[in-house]
């Protein structure tokens, strides 16, 4: 457990500035919606929020399709993986990183809102959760796509991945929710206008994270780290 | 003796279909323990891929190995081993903070991983730097921190490439002690140089590896006399008498074929002469090199390479 967390902070470190700059984002938002419009109404913070959370979501895919091939490229993973650290910790860390990012930057959307509109932190709590849970799942998938493609196709695919719900929603064909939390989740965040939670599809998406993490893991313990990725 | 590191007729391809490339082929080596062993070879020999498979960054395509009674890649193995990287790649953070780091990654602890930095920072004479950012440091400098990293779990087996390429005369010295003493507390070091004379110098036992093959393999002195070829060396008699013989300042060196070399002492004597040594011809290491890398570089080279 220890490596996966030394992994994990070692890779918040790393991104430190990108954490701070993007953190920095949704309260210097709120404050230029204030400066402009003193009377923001709660549909004006709801919309604020569904952004913020279609925005986790994308930076979690982002960040999760660039984590391995970073170090790869870097070459650093040697120094990683030359001690008693598995494949699936490793990959467990860079997802905890990845993780701890977005928490980092939905807490801070969070906070803000709480100073602003006390009356909307509830609701924006609850978007938030789904979203970072959302988040969870997503760069789960995209991690393990990465274990096998260069990062720009990782995204792609994993974009096409999580994006089949909404194409066979859009046929008219019916699919099921377990197949695609995650979905699920950005679906009811976007387009429900009073967003309750739905504990069954949390867990689902944290289920379907876990899975993609034991995938992601096999994938990886047959890869070659050290070959040139160029 | 016991192997610490053993291939068992290893080959690694790379590519796909038709056109693969043996990185390794049909590899075996074993390595005891409480040996310094180097390992030498052009680039692009697959020294550098025989360690990545032993420390399990890749699979072999044939053929398994074993480190330290474990087969390659066995995670928890890792922690009794020490690895610096050729261009050593760090995370950029104070140096004290990155050895923690490694070490915390190898199971070290509070006190004990407190007292591991501090010993291996003294060891590689970067105590002073500590505290400073690794991402400024010179080459030569992170390849010190490189260094300690591999030595913050105290390992058993040390695997080294090229571990002073960026290192100056008197850091390369340092180094040198510091693996001599690492063999004396009963470590086993498995060094990948380009520096011949360095490994001449410490190794006990020595590999040459060109394309993927292991042409020789042998203890460091008996590797490097020229069998069959003496240098004797006379006072008393003029070189003219001895075919090839040169003369400085009343001296004669006499270089002979070892079957010969009776016969020639008693030439000496019988023309009044004394014989000062007679020491049978050792070659470099380098010349080993050469002599290797370089028939096997002709065997394989193309008829019309210059034309």
């Amino acid at each position: 457990m220890k490596p996966v967390l030394l992994i994990g902070l070692n890779y918040v470190r790393e991104q430190r500035w990108v954490v701070l700059s993007l953190a920095l984002y949704p309260p210097a938002m709120l404050v230029l919606l204030r400066a402009f419009d003193a009377h923001l109404t709660p549909g004006d913070l709801s919309a604020f929020l569904q952004q913020q959370a279609s925005f986790a979501v994308l930076f979690a895919v982002v960040f999760a399709a660039s984590a391995i091939n970073q170090d790869r490229r870097s070459r650093r993973i040697l120094g990683v993986l030359s001690k008693a650290v598995r494949r699936s910790q490793y990959i467990a860390g860079l997802l905890l990183g990845v993780w701890l990012f977005i928490a980092i930057y939905t807490g801070a959307g969070l906070l803000t809102l709480a100073v602003i509109s006390r009356d909307s932190a509830a609701h924006g709590f609850r978007l938030m959760l789904s979203a970072y849970v959302a988040a969870m799942a997503s760069s789960a998938v995209t991690m393990f796509f990465t274990t096998f493609l260069p990062p720009f196709l990782a995204t792609l695919v994993a974009g096409i991945f999580l994006g089949i719900p909404a194409l066979l929603q859009m046929l008219r064909i019916p699919w099921p929710n377990y197949a695609a939390p995650a979905f699920v989740l950005m679906r009811d965040i976007t387009l429900a206008p009073d967003y309750h939670l739905r504990p069954d599809i949390l867990l689902l998406a944290v289920a379907h994270a876990l899975v993609f993490w034991v995938l992601a893991s096999v994938v990886f313990s047959y890869r070659d780290i050290a070959v040139s990725i160029e | 003796m016991t192997s610490v590191l053993q291939y068992e007729h290893v080959t690694k391809s790379y590519g796909l279909f038709g056109r693969r490339v043996a990185a390794l082929d049909d590899f075996s080596l074993e390595v005891e323990r409480g040996e310094i062993f180097g390992f030498l070879g052009p680039n692009g020999a697959g020294k550098t891929t025989a360690i990545h498979l032993a420390l399990g960054f890749m699979r072999a395509s044939r053929g398994s190995g074993h480190m330290l009674g474990q087969p390659f890649g066995h995670a928890a193995t890792r922690a009794r081993v020490g690895f610096l990287a050729e261009n050593v790649a760090l995370y950029h953070r104070p140096a004290n903070t990155l050895v923690k780091f490694y070490g915390a990654l190898n199971g070290l602890r509070d006190h004990a991983l407190a007292r591991h930095v501090r010993v291996v920072l003294e060891a590689v004479e970067m105590t002073e730097y500590r505290d400073r950012n690794v991402g400024k440091f010179s080459r030569g400098m992170q390849q010190r921190i490189g260094l300690a990293q591999a030595l913050v779990n105290d390992p058993e087996l040390l695997i080294l490439d090229e571990p002073t390429s960026a290192l100056d005369p008197l850091g390369r010295i340092a180094v040198r002690e510091l693996l001599l003493r690492a063999r004396s507390a009963g470590k086993t070091i498995f060094l990948s140089s380009h520096l011949l004379s360095e490994v001449e110098m410490i190794c006990d036992r020595v590999a040459v590896l060109v394309r993927g093959r292991l042409l020789r393999i042998g203890k460091t002195a008996d590797l490097l006399e020229r069998r069959g070829v003496a240098v004797i060396v006379a006072r008393g008699i003029s070189n003219t008498q001895f075919a090839g013989a040169t003369a400085q300042e009343g001296l004669v060196t006499i270089t002979v074929p070892r079957a010969a070399q009776r016969e020639t002492i008693e030439r000496i004597w019988s023309a009044g002469g004394d014989i000062v040594s007679v020491t049978p011809q050792r070659r470099t290491l380098e010349d080993l090199f050469v002599e290797l890398a370089g028939t096997d570089q002709a065997d394989n080279r193309g008829e019309d390479f210059y034309a």
